[in-house]
């Protein structure tokens, strides 16, 4: 082949066909921008600082919208309840595509951690995720307050939580230890016995448990969690312990099914259906923490191990006999990595309880095999709805029965950002990207259901993949379908 | 048979005109043996060559033709014996350093850099090279013995006919300004007429100056502008004798010049 | 004289015209859809479907190219490495990666001192340098270490070598940094803004212009440099080569400093652009490299540029333009797919891809 040839075939093979595309992209829908219309931007709400409201008055009503064409409107809001990096690079490559210019970009609890506020590209963003204003609360196991917590925490680690489910994982493990003595008797070889159906029993009657994290309910689900939703507004990357303070937005969820009346049962509690585990004296009850300490993510489950640690020291002996934790398992924040752990926990028949895992990926694979095995299974930050229920009476795909968690339901979590969002910001269209994990799908379709009773515009729901770098397509992919 | 294996340098050629009775051989192999892994190629190979020759070696197929000339250059290490250039042993040297010495060959089957043009090609051939004047000089030669080439200096050399490409193929050796040129079947699968062409080429060449060392399985018309040759067999070197002799040799005549 | 065709033959013409079918149906569909935004077809077919203006699909386009720039950049270690050795060395998305990673750690110090933002090209500059350095010198050392002893196995045995190398790499990263993702400072502001009448964002410029300009810099390094000429002559025949005086060795060893080399100007241009790096980040564009890399032509320079810029824009603009009018919800989770369709597509209509030329049936794998 001629050289001529060769080099002629780079245009014709790269540009030809784009260039057509682009060619009829721009004659078919010519005016780029211009036609698309922002008189649907709202008033921004008083939350809202100067430099975010949005006033291209200019453009108001110059729509070129001829009958035909479907009426394109700015995406007000995007929410990403999405982890790192991911997370990092929406919030970086948004702005360069054509229809985010001024959308207020949402995130969850996900990305709630110190590192990401550090960013310069968070900067403006608002934030759901539990309510961490926990005032005098007090566990009524341990006496702690939050006060007293933070203060030991700091003194053993040198620094303050770095992520927001602390308070849930000290109630998690409070509770499941209040559950194993009240599951436990002393035999007459002065062995402990430990009901393992006994253990979900205590935590099916758990009502008005008060724990750091305020007063906690077990549903017939088991959301035993305070349900509480704060969202924040992150105005500094510099400061980022001032944007953790400053919220604009509560949200307080209302438990799903179960009755509120105290159960007066007897001790011990279990019928033995579950079988027993006996702990023979200098022994010590076995309960294990499963929690993402590796990757981008590890802050959240590192912070909750610690706290899981700081309950069992603090909560003391069970009748006599020591508790111990182990080594702490890493969940690695997927199905493989739950499962894996899960295996592991199973084979050693001592374990009474798990306290995991931190992410809902993870829970997905590992609550079967835990639960399958007697074992009761306490998630501190699992929010997913699908590991429980709808509120409503249905359960979720993938509960199980032995599973529990103290954190929030993201239909609450949806439902609070989705009521901010249109009430408070009085945003009306909004999109939500996930990244197929069950945390994050849950969560954005929480807030899309939500947002869509309200009476606002869903644009599109859209999924990416982790590990994704360039998130153009996706986002025009959205600002197109608007 | 045991061959006449005796280095008799005062027996060289004195008929020739241009041969000046040196005392050292310009390039020589002693008792060299080559091995590919197990397999024993050249035994005992003793060659000289002096400075102004037309010398070739015969031999049939697979008897170690290529061999031979491969370890004078160094692209195969003998395993026993040297091998010299104008009398510095240089048998563990890089072909890098033999052909700044002055040695080059044109490989059997040409191996043109096919992907390259014929430019390239020649340019390649003078890569040690950095007397830009005398590179164009040669160039210019080159261009002389091969006026084709000068119109298909930008095509590739794979594209060339086979007679186009022999003709890179010796011009890239004559590039590298060499005292002795090495030749590998130089005629192999060229028509006849081009075949002759291509003797009359080696001796335009050979007259400029070059010492030629041709490796041929065609012994007719190798001999016939030889002045001496080498019969290798099985690795051995069986005949050593001035060309007229050996055309004249019953036994050669009867395995290699094709009477029967 | 015409082989009789088999039934392999049939099934290959099927594929061939299955896939130009699906891919024009798309193109129609999506030009279609762009006239009539609201007619009976796409209301059918993908009610959400795109319809994207003018600067939207310049968008996707310029993001693609960027990212397709990058991929160009470490697949020309690829195709430079295969067209020595004749093998796919599966480490040099590691060495991707070791570039960006150091990109990162001196960023970060020149952040620290203050550096990074009142001299921001300096810096720049700086940390180019030592991103290159540590990719050039962590190809050569692999070269050293891990093919040289190797050089005359078999291919596949190199081959498996790489994906070793790959795995230890990444693993040492991790040992070495941990498993956290690190993130680059910001790039000055003037980056981060659009820029000009052409209304692109600024760090996707300098990654177009970075990256065209180290492509012609390797272009005059091949095409006009005695270096480049023993690289291609070693590429060709490396035993030849060594008769012209070629010190082959030393050839390879070049072939794969500048092949890591501008894997390490794509490590920075990753890090400006997606700011964060982790011991995985080299996978998946090593991955989209090799196919660039294989859809240019293998061993072929310019293919392996346009083959990158093929993919990145394929991947950005494809699955809205193709997949979305063909009725494909969330299309644009579909991007890896549509690199690899991609490259599929090219391979069954040219199986040695878009500039390759057929080589001989060697011992290459
Ligand atoms: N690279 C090699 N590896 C192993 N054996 C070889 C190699 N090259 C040549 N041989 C063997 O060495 C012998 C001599 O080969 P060669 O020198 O090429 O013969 P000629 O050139 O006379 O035809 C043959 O038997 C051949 O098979
Ligand atoms: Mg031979």
């Amino acid at each position: 082949m001629s050289r001529c040839k060769l080099l002629l075939r780079i245009p014709m093979t790269v540009l030809s066909p784009l260039l057509t595309m682009a060619l009829f992209a721009a004659a078919c829908n010519g005016d780029g921008t211009d036609d698309t219309p922002t008189d649907t931007v709202g008033q921004p709400a008083d939350t809202m600082t100067e430099d975010e409201s949005r006033e291209d008055g200019s453009e108001n009503g110059t729509s070129a919208g001829s009958d035909d064409m479907v009426e394109a409107t700015n995406i007000e809001a995007l929410f990403f309840p999405i982890f790192r990096p991911e997370g990092d690079l929406i919030a970086e490559q948004v702005r360069e595509v054509s229809g985010f210019e001024n959308t207020v970009l949402l995130g969850a609890d996900g990305l709630l951690s110190d590192d990401f506020l550090a960013l310069p590209q968070s900067e403006g963003m608002y934030f759901s995720g539990p309510d961490l204003r926990y005032g005098s609360n007090t566990n009524e196991a341990t006496g702690k307050t939050p006060e007293a917590f933070l203060v030991n925490y700091e003194r053993f680690y040198d620094e303050s939580p770095s992520a927001g489910f602390w308070g849930h994982s000290y109630d998690a493990t409070t509770i499941l230890l209040d559950a194993i003595e009240a599951a436990s008797t002393v035999d007459g070889d002065q062995r402990l016995v430990i009901d393992r159906a006994g253990v979900r029993q205590y935590f099916d009657e758990l009502r008005n448990y008060s724990g750091i994290t305020g007063s906690l309910s077990c549903d017939t689900f088991g959301d035993c969690g305070a349900q509480k939703i704060a969202i924040i507004h992150h105005t500094d990357s510099n400061d980022v312990s001032a944007s953790k303070d400053n919220v604009n937005y509560e949200f307080a969820g209302n438990a799903g099914v179960r009755s509120d009346d105290a159960i007066q049962s007897e001790l011990p509690l279990g019928d033995g259906s579950l079988g027993v585990v006996v702990v023979v004296p200098g022994e010590a009850i076995q309960i294990r923490s499963l929690q993402i300490i590796s990757g981008d993510n590890a802050p959240l489950g590192l912070t909750n191990e610690r706290a899981i640690r700081m309950a069992v020291e603090d909560f003391g002996e069970i009748r006599g006999f020591e508790v111990e934790v182990g080594p702490g398992l890493d969940d690695l924040c997927s199905a493989d990595g739950g499962q894996a752990a899960a295996q592991t926990i199973v084979a050693d028949e001592r374990v009474v309880g798990v306290i995991g895992t931190s992410c809902s990926g993870a829970a997905v694979a590992a609550a079967p095999l835990l639960t399958e095995a007697g074992i009761t299974m306490v998630s501190s930050s699992n929010t997913s709805p699908s590991l429980t229920s709808d509120l409503k009476g249905n359960p979720g795909e993938n509960y199980t029965r032995g599973y529990y968690r103290t954190a929030h339901n993201d239909l609450f979590q949806g439902e609070a950002m989705a009521r901010f969002v249109y009430e408070s910001l009085n945003l009306k269209t909004a999109a939500a990207i996930h990244d197929g994990d069950p945390y994050t799908q849950g969560l954005a379709e929480a807030f899309a259901n939500a947002y869509r009773d309200l009476g606002g515009e869903i644009v599109q729901i859209e999924g990416i993949s982790k590990g994704d770098t360039d998130m153009v397509p996706v986002l025009t992919s959205i600002a197109a379908a608007s | 048979m045991r061959s006449p294996t005796a280095k008799r340098p005062e027996q060289s050629s004195p008929e020739q005109p241009e041969q000046s009775s040196p005392e050292q051989p310009l390039l020589e192999m002693r008792s060299v043996n080559t091995h590919y892994g197990a397999v024993h190629v050249l035994r005992n190979v003793d060659l000289a060559i002096y400075k102004g020759e037309l010398v070739c070696l015969l031999g049939g197929n697979a008897s170690g033709k290529s061999t031979t000339l491969k370890t004078l250059l160094g692209m195969v290490k003998p395993t026993s014996g040297d091998v010299l250039i104008d009398g510095e042993v240089v048998t563990s040297t890089s072909i890098r350093y033999r052909v700044l010495k002055g040695l080059t060959m044109v490989p059997e089957n040409r191996r043109l850099f096919k992907r390259l043009t014929v430019k390239k090609n020649l340019a390649l051939g003078a890569f040690l090279r950095s007397d830009n004047a005398a590179i164009v000089n040669d160039l210019e030669w080159v261009f002389e013995l091969f006026p084709r080439l000068k119109q298909r200096l930008n095509q590739k050399a794979g594209t060339l006919s086979g007679g186009e490409q022999q003709m890179v193929a010796i011009g890239r050796a004559l590039m590298s300004k060499p005292r002795i040129l090495l030749m590998d079947e130089p005629s192999m699968g060229l028509s006849p007429a081009l075949v002759k062409q291509n003797f009359d080429l080696i001796q335009q060449i050979h007259a400029s100056g070059i010492t030629v060392f041709m490796v041929e399985q065609n012994a007719n018309l190798a001999l016939s502008i030889a002045d001496r040759g080498w019969v290798l067999q099985t690795g051995q070197v069986v005949l050593d004798d001035t060309a007229g002799n050996l055309l004249a040799h019953p036994e050669l005549r009867a395995s290699y010049l094709g009477d029967t | 004289m015409r082989t009789p065709r088999t039934g392999v033959d049939w099934f290959l013409t099927f594929l061939r015209l299955l896939l130009l079918g699906a891919a024009t149906l798309g193109v129609l569909l999506f030009i279609v859809q762009q006239v009539y935004p609201d007619n009976l077809i796409t209301r059918w077919v993908n009610p959400v479907s795109a319809n994207l203006t003018a600067s939207q699909f310049k968008g996707l386009l310029v993001s693609g190219l960027t990212q397709g720039a990058m991929y160009g950049l470490i697949a020309l270690g690829y195709s430079m490495v295969y067209g020595v050795l004749g093998f796919i060395n599966f480490a040099h998305g590691e060495v991707f990666m070791a570039g960006a990673m150091t990109g990162m750690i001196a960023s970060n110090k020149l952040d620290d001192a203050g550096i990074w933002e009142s001299n921001f090209l300096g810096s720049l500059a700086f940390v180019l340098a030592v991103a290159v350095a540590t990719s050039t010198l962590a190809a050569i050392a692999m070269e050293k270490v891990a093919y040289r002893p190797l050089r005359n196995s078999p291919r596949l045995v190199l081959l498996i070598t790489s994906v070793g190398m790959s795995f230890f790499i990444q693993n040492a990263s991790l040992v070495l940094l941990g498993a956290k993702s690190k993130s680059y400072p910001r790039a000055a502001e003037w980056l981060n803004g659009n820029v000009g009448v052409i209304d692109v964002r600024g760090s996707r410029l300098l990654v177009i212009a970075v990256a065209g300009l180290s492509a012609v810099a390797l272009w005059w390094l091949v095409e006009r440099t005695k270096t480049g000429m023993a690289m291609r002559a070693v590429a060709e025949d490396a035993e030849i080569a060594a008769l012209m005086g070629i010190k082959v060795n030393r050839t390879i060893v070049t072939v794969f400093a500048v092949g890591g080399a501008m894997a390490g100007v794509a490590g920075i241009l990753w890090g400006l652009m997606f700011r964060s790096v982790t011991h995985s980040t080299g996978f998946l564009p090593g991955i989209k490299a090799f196919s660039a890399a294989v859809l240019g032509g293998i061993g072929h320079l310019g293919g392996a540029m346009t083959g990158g810029l093929i993919i990145g824009a394929a991947e950005s603009v494809g699955p809205i333009v193709f997949f979305e009018p063909l009725g494909v919800q969330g299309a644009t989770q579909l991007k890896d797919a549509v690199a690899f369709l991609v490259l599929v597509g090219v391979l069954l209509i040219r199986p040695s891809g878009l500039f390759g030329e057929r080589l001989p049936a060697e011992d290459r794998v």
